[in-house]
């Protein structure tokens, strides 16, 4: 299928075409999923997140206005809020993601330093206070531009850039504290 | 773009010029090239990056795929007709928010005024000047035959 504008796309999607939603889903499904697992940092977790974002957003697909928010802009949003309201639900049994990548991968010497250190930085990052989290998510991992991170976030780019400094402050310290520097 | 600034964009976005803000990127590259003090500020950067760049993500499954498609297969969007009614009215952009509501109040005052405009030109066509003259004769003729 050919390239199509977000416009296009959704106006296609809030007429009920499930070939677009499927486009939709499979130019976002990677992006959004490696979001929510390093928001949660729960493979499990992002996965149940995810399929929850899908479904709202063809529910919900007339309240996208086009010209408000990039799509993928709001398909963010629509992940953070959820990855939000899932660490503050109790939980019942929880799947970490070192867990699942130490189930899946085969380790050589330097990949099990590697990933030992991986899953330092990753306890570190589930540490952050949740707003620094997502800041350094948003803008680092996603390769979000400020503004399209700030507008997920509902905050100013100066209150992005305050987030994304005390992130990477805190980050230094947990990290230095594992013997990491 | 000066040391200040870019001590505040590293601190922020790190070492990767690619992550910095767009619109000072270029400044801020400027200033990399010229200043020790920004090139180390760079490199200490670089130690958490590195590390940031250790966490991998797995892959989504094709069965999470599935699961979201057969998901949307069973659920129907539901009928929105009043949300519908509402984007037509005053549009889906805000510069459709803006011009509709003003078309919709300017319009009535437009055909007002040109409506106002064509009933005063009736007014003043000859043939009803002359409508009007003929009721005035016709109303002295009265007077004489009445002998008021």
């Amino acid at each position: 299928m050919e390239s199509r504008t977000d416009e296009m796309l959704m106006k296609d999607i809030q007429a009920g075409n499930q070939q677009a939603f499927q486009y939709l889903v499979n130019q976002n499904l990677a992006s959004l999923h490696g979001f929510a697992q390093r928001m949660l940092g729960s493979n499990s977790d992002a996965e149940d997140v995810v399929q929850e974002t899908f479904l709202r957003v063809w529910n919900k697909a007339h309240t996208w206005k086009a010209g408000k928010a990039k799509l993928s802009t709001w398909l963010h949003r629509i992940t953070h809020n959820l990855c939000v309201d899932w660490q503050r639900k109790p939980k019942v049994q929880t799947v970490t993601l070192d867990q699942d990548v130490a189930e899946n991968t085969e380790h050589s010497t330097d990949s099990l330093q590697r990933e030992e250190t991986a899953q330092l930085v990753e306890r570190a990052l589930q540490r952050l206070p949740e707003r620094q989290r997502s800041a350094i998510v948003l803008c680092y991992y996603q390769g979000m531009s400020n503004r399209d991170a700030a507008q997920v976030l509902n905050v100013s780019v100066a209150a992005l850039e305050s987030l994304l400094a005390r992130g990477r402050r805190s980050l230094k310290t947990l990290l230095s504290e594992q013997g990491l520097s | 773009m000066n040391i200040k600034r870019f001590t505040q964009i590293i601190e922020a976005y790190g070492a990767d010029s690619h992550r910095w803000p767009e619109s000072e990127r270029q400044a801020a590259l400027a200033l990399l090239a010229t200043s020790i003090e920004a090139q180390q500020l760079v490199q200490q950067a670089s130690v958490l990056d590195n590390f940031l760049d250790t966490v991998a993500v797995t892959s989504p499954t094709l069965q999470l795929q599935q699961s979201i498609f057969d998901a949307v297969a069973q659920s129907p969007q539901p009928d929105d007709t009043w949300q519908e009614l509402v984007d037509w009215i005053f549009g889906t952009t805000w510069q459709q928010h803006l011009l509709r509501p003003t078309l919709a109040f300017l319009l009535p005052l437009i055909l007002g005024i040109f409506l106002g405009v064509q009933l005063t030109t009736v007014e003043e066509t000859p043939l009803t000047q002359e409508a009007m003259w003929q009721t005035e004769m016709n109303l002295l003729a009265f007077d004489m035959e009445s002998g008021w």
